[in-house]
């Protein structure tokens, strides 16, 4: 083996276990140094690729899939509890909210059972970045321009999801009381601020330029600064 | 491109759940850590990890091959990946996107030399990024890589050769020459 082809299949694959690289690398010290410096290269690659934490719970989920039983009837249990938000919201807008679209109020009901299916699955416990932020936001069709005041924002989850029927990014934040969740919903802007009709959850729906933005916290969650922060920040892609 | 092992042989719903969970206990970390590597992005690759498995466990009637379970998993999520997100999202060359999972028994001058060699990685092409991922990650042969990206082996292996040339070249500039080495490719063996 020349020195060209072993210097190609060291680089290929600096753990090649095949006699005749194994004796090629032998033939010379420089050949041994070579193996050396990507034998260790090698290892902080593997260190490096490998060292990134697994999400909590993700093995857990990974097996729920495997139980149709427990999943059904938590499909079921949900898709009661949808229901019976979807009648009351329904019921509750029509009455207090005249003047808004079917698809308004469409919009609604299917926000607030996202908001349910998802509350459990907010983690507290740490920050992520806002590199991540910028991904889902991305994905979902929109930007926000950068601020210090953004910047100073905790984001402690940031999900795409399919509410609207589009490609969706939902945020949340840590508020006053509890998390607050910031969704950007890239489709028909709703007719006008639709206030959202939960016995746990506060909000409204905003139309802002080409989509929509929802912003939802805890009863008690003063959510006027997000929404005048966000909405001179956001910029729809096209 | 490689194709599902999965035939259509029925056994208990037990015994299918358990081999499932096997699978998923011996592989989850991998397929999670190589959906990171793809996205650059941990939100996007716990989803895309959940759809992987959702989609392995509705085509698991039974394994025929258990040990090609790993490379079928890989090429799902990269299909997934290419179908959910990556058309609708920009190649984000994010250096500063530094994870290094935190480990109290690191070093700091080990664990700069990790942050460094995350930033060498982000800063390769995806097309010599992606079967170094696969290798080292998946721990695949040149052979299972080419299944996996569609290539054939030689490509595969000439992209390897040149990845790991330019992170040494980027990891200490002018150690390595850039080398134009397309006739490489006839002589390397998997």
């Amino acid at each position: 083996m020349d020195d060209l082809e072993f210097r190609t299949r060291a680089f290929s694959n600096p753990l090649d276990e095949q006699e005749d690289f194994k004796a090629a690398a032998d033939a010379s010290p420089e050949r041994r140094q070579l193996l050396r410096e990507l034998n260790e290269l090698e290892q902080n690659l593997q260190l490096t690729l490998t060292s990134v934490d697994i999400p909590a719970g993700l093995q857990r989920k990974l097996k729920q899939h495997a139980r149709p039983a427990s999943a059904s009837r938590s499909r079921r249990f949900f898709a009661l509890a949808a229901s019976l938000v979807v009648a009351a919201g329904l019921a509750l807008n029509l009455f207090l909210q005249p003047g808004l679209s079917a698809q308004d109020l469409a919009l609604h009901d299917e926000l607030v059972e996202h908001l349910h299916q998802e509350a459990p699955n907010y983690d507290s416990s740490g920050d992520i970045s806002w590199s991540q932020v910028e991904s889902i936001l991305a994905a979902a069709g929109t930007s926000l321009k950068t601020s210090d005041e953004l910047a100073s924002m905790h984001m402690i989850f940031a999900r795409l999801c399919g509410v609207g029927g589009s490609r969706s990014a939902h945020l949340v934040t840590r508020g006053e009381h509890g998390p607050v969740s910031i969704i950007f919903i890239r489709t028909t802007p709703v007719s006008r601020n639709v206030e959202l009709r939960d016995e746990r959850f506060q909000g409204r729906i905003i139309p802002v330029n080409e989509g929509n933005m929802a912003l939802i916290g805890e009863k008690n969650e003063p959510l006027g600064r997000y929404e005048k922060l966000l909405r001179d920040n956001i910029e729809w892609s096209i | 491109m490689s194709t599902s092992p999965v035939l259509g042989f029925n056994k208990s719903d037990s015994d299918r759940r358990k081999r499932y969970e096997a699978l998923v206990d011996e592989l989850y970390q991998d397929v999670f850590r190589y959906g990171y590597w793809l996205t650059r992005n941990k939100s996007i690759a716990e989803d895309l990890v959940q759809e992987t498995f959702l989609r392995a466990w509705r085509s698991f009637d039974s394994l025929q091959n258990e040990k090609a379970a790993k490379a079928w998993l890989f090429t799902i999520l990269r299909r997934e990946n290419a179908r959910l997100y990556e058309r609708y999202r920009p190649e984000l060359i994010d250096i500063d996107d530094v994870s290094v999972a935190d480990e109290d028994t690191a070093e700091p001058d080990h664990k700069q030399k990790q942050v460094e060699l995350h930033q060498a990685i982000m800063r390769l092409d995806k097309d010599y990024r992606d079967p170094l991922l696969l290798q080292v990650i998946g721990g695949f042969s040149g052979k299972e890589i080419a299944d996996i990206l569609d290539l054939n082996n030689n490509t595969v292996m000439t992209r390897l050769f040149r990845a790991r040339g330019k992170l040494k070249n980027i990891l200490a500039p002018g150690t390595e020459p850039e080398t134009a080495d397309d006739d490489l490719a006839d002589r390397i063996t998997d």
